[in-house]
C-alpha cells in the first residue's frame, strides 16, 4: 500500500525531507568529513568533490551475507541497463552506465515522471512532503542542503555554508548571494526565518522540528528559536549539541519558498497550489490528481537547466506507471511497489535504478499497556513471527530481509545484529510463564492481542493472514483494520498493541531520533512503541553532538543493538524503491553541487531533475 | 406540461433534500468532523485545559494560539458548537447561495474541484452510452430478426459473456492488448483537446459501455420479439412491407421502453464516475475524487459530490420521461 502510515502522518517530515538512502555509502570517510562542523562549511565541502564514489560494490563484497544480498552501485548518468536477473543479486541493485558514455547535453524536451501520489499541495510550510511531492518539490524548491553522492553527507546547496558555534549549539546558515526568487523577491535570511516560523507552528510540521529548537517566549520581542544576522545569514539555536546541521534541511524542512508567496498563501490557501521557489523550474499548471507542469527557469543560480518543462503524471497504480513507462507514455517513473519492479525489469529498454537503502518495514509493538508491557509477551511474538512466509509471499523474492535499520554497506550495519523469528518452540516457555503469572492477559493459555493494520489493502491482508496464523498457537489475535488516517491516530495516541509500519531508513539516522527518543513519549507519541529508555536516549545525544564519525558508528551500533534487545520492533524487510527512466533520459545521476560536489542520484524513489537531459 | 415540470422539480428538491440530509447526517455521525479541520489536537479536552489539569495534549500552537483557541475557532467556523439540524441548515443556505464550501484535504474550494473532474467523468458517460447504444440497437434489431438461429444463440451467449465479465476485469484486459501490446492508445488521460480527450475516452468507455450494450442488447431484443407478436406487425406485413420497414418503422419505437429505462438509470449512475475504470486508466475524473474524499472523511467533497449526483439522477430520469413521450405519444407528459 503505496501511502502507509509514515507517508501520511507528515510526522515523517524528518524521513521524507532529508530523505531516506544511503547508495553506495559503502565507505564512512564522506559522513567523518561531514561531521567536522568546521569543515561542513562550503569551502571544505567543496574541497572534497565526491572522488570517494564509494561504489557500495567494495561494501557488499566485504560483507557478503547469504540473507542478505550484495549491493551494487554504480553512481554515473542513465544510459543503461539491466539489473541481474538473478534474485540474490538484483536485490539492491543500481546499476547505471559509465559516465564517459555519456554525449553532450541536448536543450529542450519534456520529461514525463510517473509519481505514484496526489499531494495535497506544494507548499513546504503548511503541506506533508512524501515521496512525490518530494519528487516535485525539487523542481521548483532548492533546499539549504543536499545529499552527496553517498546519500549520506548533507552539502551546501542553497545555502554557502554552514557555521557552528564552538559548542554546537547554535548554527549560523549563510545564503549564496544574489538568488532571486521566480516571483522576481530577492533570497535573503527573512525568506528562510519566516518559511521556518511557518513550520514551527503548523500542527503537524511543527511535530517534526520543534524538539531541536528552544521554546518561542512569547513574553520576549526575540525569536528564540532563530534569528536573522545580516541579510543573507539566519541563526539557528539549538538545545542541544549538533554536530551536523545541514542535514536536517536538506527537504521539505530546508526549502526555501517566496516570502512573497507564503504570505500570499496564508490569505488564499489555494495558492497552495502553485508554489514560488529559487528552483531550476518555475511552476506552470497543475490538475490536481493528473498532472503538475513545471517550465525551465533559464534565471536559475546553479547554471543551465536542459530540460524546457517537466511534467509529474499520478499513477496511483504504479504496476500501470511501469506500463506506461515500457509503452512510452512516460520517461520516467517511480515505485516500491514489487510487482511494478518486476515489470521495469521485463522491458530490457528501461534503465533502473534501484535500492533499498531507504526506509524499513516493520511491525511495533506498544509497551504502554498489556500485554506487550511485559517483554516475555513481546520475546515471544518476535520469535513466533514468520519473518520466512512474509519474505516469500510479500517480497517475493525481491525484497531483502531486514535485521536492523541498517542494511548491509550502511557504516551503521551490524552483522551480527539478526533479527529473530521463525521459532515458535522458543515462544511456548515465554508464554506458559506469561499466562501462568498474569493470567489477564491470556485466554485459553494464549495471550490475546490486537492487530491493527491500515486498510482496506490487499498487500495488508496477506500480511495479516501471513503472520496471525504463525502466532495463532501462542496468541489470540483480533483482527481490527482501520482507515488510514483512524490508522495513524490510534498508533500516534497508543491505542494499539501490534501495527504494521514502514519509516527509518534516513540517510543519516540522526534523523530518526525523533521516532526513538524518551521525549517524544506523550498523550500524543511520536516514540511509537511508547518505550523510553534514558541510556540509549543518552548514546542517541552522544552521537549527535560527536563530530568523530568512527564514534557515531560505534554509538549507532549500540543503538541498534539495545533496539533489538527492547523487543518493541519486529523487522521484516528493507523497502526496495526502483526508479525507471527510457533510455533517451540521461544524466540521472550527473547532478554538481555549485562546489563541484558529486550529487546524489536517488533517495527512496525521488531524484534531482535539472541535470537530466533527454536525446532526441 | 407545466404542471408535470413543476413536480418534477419539486421532487428534485425533495430528493436532493432526502439525500443531502442522509448524507450530512452520516458524514458527521461516522466521522469526527472536527478531527478533520483541526487534525490530531481534536482530542484536546479543553474543559480540563482550562481547568489547569492537563497542558494542550501536543504542546502545539498554531499562530501563537493555544490548541483549545484553534478548536474554538474551528467550531466557529463550521458550526460544529451547534446541533446537527442547524449545522445542515447552515450548509443548505451556503448551497443556495452557490456555495459547497472548501475541502479539508486542501482547502480548494468545492466548487472548483467538482468543476474540474466533472466534465471528465461526464465525457466518460457519453462516450460508454454512445458506445452501449451504438452496439446494442442494431445487434438487438439483428438477433431479433434471426430469433432463436445461430446468430442470435451466439449473441446470447456473447451478452452473459459480457455482463458477466466485471469492469475490472474487462478493464484490465483492454489496458493490456489496447496499450501495453499492440500500443494504440495512451495509457492515461489527454486533456490536450477534444480529440485527445475523446480518444482517452476509447478504452474506458468501451470498458463501461460493453456490458451496458449486453444489457441494452438483451432487453431490446426481448422487447422486439414481443412486439414482433402484436396484430399490427402482422398487418404491416400483411401489406407487403419489407422487413427492414416493418423493424424500423413499426416495431423498433414501442420496443424502446426498457431500454431508455434501463438507460435512464445508468446514466444516471454514471454520472458519479467509476472508480475502477477510472483507476486502470489514469483518468482524475469525479469518482475516484468522491471515493478519496470518503476515505478521508472530507465532508464538502463528498455532500458537494451528493449534490451534483443526485441532481443529476434527477435530471436524466426527467428525460427519460419525456423521452417516454415521445417514443409513445400515448403516454402523456401529465398522465
Amino acid at each position: 500500500m503505496s501511502g502507509w502510515v509514515s507517508i501520511l502522518l507528515g510526522l515523517a517530515l524528518v524521513a521524507s525531507a532529508c530523505g531516506g538512502s544511503s547508495d553506495g555509502d559503502g565507505d564512512g570517510a564522506a559522513p567523518a568529513t561531514t561531521a567536522a562542523p568546521a569543515t561542513t562549511a562550503a569551502p571544505a565541502t567543496t574541497a572534497a568533490p565526491a572522488t570517494t564514489a564509494a561504489p557500495a560494490t567494495t561494501a557488499a563484497a566485504e560483507e557478503p551475507a547469504a540473507d542478505e544480498p550484495a549491493t551494487t552501485t554504480t553512481n554515473a548518468p542513465a544510459t543503461t541497463t539491466q539489473a541481474p536477473d538473478s534474485q540474490a543479486e538484483s536485490t539492491a541493485t543500481t546499476t547505471l552506465a559509465p559516465e564517459e558514455a555519456a554525449p553532450e547535453p541536448v536543450f529542450g524536451g519534456t520529461l514525463r515522471l510517473g509519481v505514484e501520489a496526489e499531494t495535497d499541495g506544494l507548499n513546504p510550510t503548511v503541506n506533508r512532503f512524501a515521496v512525490s511531492a518530494t519528487q516535485m518539490a525539487h523542481a521548483v524548491f532548492d533546499s539549504l542542503a543536499i545529499w552527496d553522492e553517498t546519500n549520506s553527507r548533507a552539502v551546501p546547496w542553497l545555502a554557502e555554508s554552514f557555521t557552528p558555534s564552538d559548542d554546537l549549539m547554535t548554527w549560523d546558515v549563510k545564503l549564496r548571494p544574489g538568488i532571486t526568487f521566480h516571483d522576481g523577491t530577492p533570497l535573503t535570511s527573512e525568506a528562510v526565518l519566516l518559511g521556518f516560523q511557518r513550520q514551527m507552528v503548523d500542527p503537524l510540521i511543527s511535530l517534526a522540528v520543534k524538539p531541536m529548537y528552544p521554546a518561542d517566549d512569547p513574553d520576549t520581542e526575540a525569536y528564540e528559536p532563530a534569528e536573522i544576522i545580516d541579510e543573507l545569514t539566519t541563526r539557528f539555536n539549538l538545545i542541544r549539541p549538533t554536530s551536523d546541521f545541514a542535514r536536517y534541511v536538506t527537504g521539505q524542512l530546508g526549502y526555501i519558498p517566496s516570502p512573497t508567496w507564503i504570505r500570499a498563501a496564508m490569505e488564499d490557501p489555494t495558492l497552495n497550489q502553485a508554489p514560488v521557489g529559487t528552483g531550476p523550474f518555475r511552476f506552470d499548471s497543475r490538475t490536481q490528481d493528473q498532472m503538475t507542469r513545471f517550465v525551465r527557469n533559464d534565471d536559475w543560480w546553479n547554471g543551465d537547466v536542459y530540460l524546457d518543462a517537466v511534467e509529474y503524471y499520478v499513477y496511483t497504480d504504479t504496476v500501470i506507471a511501469a506500463d506506461a513507462l515500457t509503452v512510452g507514455d512516460l520517461d520516467g517513473m517511480h515505485t516500491s511497489n514489487v510487482d511494478a519492479v518486476l515489470v521495469l525489469r521485463d522491458d530490457e529498454d528501461v534503465v533502473r535504478i534501484e535500492s533499498d537503502h531507504g526506509s524499513e518495514t516493520f511491525g511495533m509493538l506498544n509497551t504502554a499497556g498489556a500485554p506487550f508491557d511485559d517483554i516475555r509477551a513481546r520475546k515471544a511474538l518476535t520469535f513466533a513471527a514468520a519473518r520466512a512466509d512474509y519474505l516469500e509471499f510479500i517480497g517475493q523474492g525481491l525484497l531483502r530481509p531486514a535485521n536492523s535499520w541498517f542494511p548491509p554497506g550502511s557504516p551503521y550495519h551490524d552483522p551480527d545484529l539478526v533479527q529473530e523469528g521463525d521459532s515458535p518452540d522458543l515462544a511456548t516457555p515465554l508464554v506458559a510463564e506469561l499466562c501462568a503469572e498474569k493470567p489477564d492477559y491470556c485466554t485459553d493459555g494464549k495471550i490475546d492481542m490486537e492487530f491493527q493494520y491500515s486498510g482496506p489493502s490487499v498487500v495488508q491482508d496477506r500480511i495479516y493472514d501471513i503472520l496471525a496464523d504463525g502466532w495463532s498457537d501462542h496468541f489470540n489475535i483480533t483482527k481490527e483494520m482501520l482507515l488510514q488516517d483512524d490508522h495513524i491516530t490510534h498508533v500516534a495516541f497508543g491505542l494499539y498493541d501490534w501495527v504494521t509500519w514502514r519509516q527509518m531508513g534516513s540517510p543519516d539516522p540522526d534523523n530518526d531520533v525523533t521516532w526513538l527518543n524518551c521525549g517524544a513519549i506523550g498523550a500524543l507519541s511520536l516514540n511509537w512503541p511508547r518505550y523510553c529508555d534514558p541510556a540509549r536516549d543518552e548514546l542517541m545525544y552522544a552521537q549527535r553532538g560527536t563530530v568523530d564519525q568512527a564514534e557515531r558508528v560505534e554509538l549507532w551500533k549500540q543503538i541498534s543493538r539495545k533496539v533489538h534487545d527492547d523487543y518493541t520492533y519486529i523487522l521484516f524487510t528493507h523497502t526496495l524503491w526502483a526508479n525507471g527512466f527510457a533510455s533517451n533520459v540521461k544524466n540521472v545521476c550527473g547532478a554538481l553541487s555549485p562546489d563541484g560536489v558529486r550529487l546524489m542520484c536517488t533517495v527512496n524513489g525521488w531524484h534531482l531533475t535539472h541535470q537530466i537531459w533527454m536525446e532526441d | 406540461m407545466v404542471g408535470f415540470v413543476v413536480r418534477r422539480v419539486a421532487a428534485l428538491v425533495a430528493v436532493l433534500l432526502a439525500v443531502t440530509g442522509l448524507a450530512f447526517g452520516a458524514m458527521n455521525v461516522l466521522g469526527d468532523p472536527l478531527f478533520n479541520v483541526v487534525g490530531f489536537i481534536a482530542s484536546v479536552d479543553c474543559d480540563a485545559v482550562a481547568a489547569g489539569e492537563v497542558d494542550d495534549i501536543s504542546g502545539q500552537t498554531a499562530g501563537g494560539r493555544g490548541d483549545c483557541e484553534v478548536i474554538a475557532e474551528a467550531r466557529r467556523e463550521h458550526h460544529l458548537d451547534r446541533a446537527l439540524p442547524i449545522r445542515y441548515g447552515y450548509w443548505l443556505g451556503d448551497i443556495v447561495r452557490g456555495d459547497l464550501g472548501t475541502s479539508f484535504k486542501n482547502e480548494m474550494p468545492v466548487r472548483e474541484v467538482i468543476g474540474e473532474k466533472l466534465p471528465k467523468s461526464v465525457l466518460l458517460m457519453v462516450v460508454a452510452q454512445v458506445i452501449a447504444v451504438g452496439l446494442a440497437v442494431p445487434w438487438a434489431v439483428a438477433a431479433a430478426y434471426r430469433a432463436h438461429r445461430p446468430f442470435d444463440r451466439a449473441s446470447t451467449v456473447g451478452t452473459f459473456g459480457l455482463v458477466a465479465i466485471p469492469s475490472f476485469a474487462l478493464g484490465v484486459i483492454l489496458f493490456y492488448l489496447f496499450v501495453v501490446r499492440w500500443q494504440i492508445f495512451s495509457s492515461r488521460y489527454d486533456d490536450t483537446d477534444l480529440w485527445s480527450r475523446l480518444r482517452s475516452m476509447v478504452l474506458p468507455g468501451l470498458t463501461l459501455g460493453l456490458p451496458a450494450a449486453a444489457v441494452y442488447m438483451r432487453l431490446l431484443r426481448t422487447d422486439l420479439l414481443t412486439t414482433l407478436q402484436e396484430d399490427f406487425v402482422l398487418m404491416a406485413r400483411a401489406k407487403g412491407m419489407s422487413d427492414q420497414w416493418v423493424m424500423f418503422r413499426h416495431v423498433l419505437r414501442p420496443s424502446l421502453f426498457s431500454l431508455v429505462t434501463v438507460f435512464g438509470l445508468s446514466t444516471a449512475g454514471m454520472i458519479g464516475g467509476s472508480l475502477v475504470v477510472e483507476q486502470i486508466f489514469s483518468i482524475p475524473g469525479l469518482g475516484r475524487a468522491l471515493v478519496e474524499a470518503v476515505i478521508r472523511d472530507d465532508f464538502p467533497i463528498v455532500l458537494g459530490g451528493v449534490v451534483v449526483v443526485a441532481t443529476g439522477f434527477v435530471v436524466v430520469n426527467f428525460a427519460v420521461d419525456l423521452l417516454y413521450t415521445l417514443i409513445d405519444p400515448r403516454v402523456r407528459a401529465d398522465g
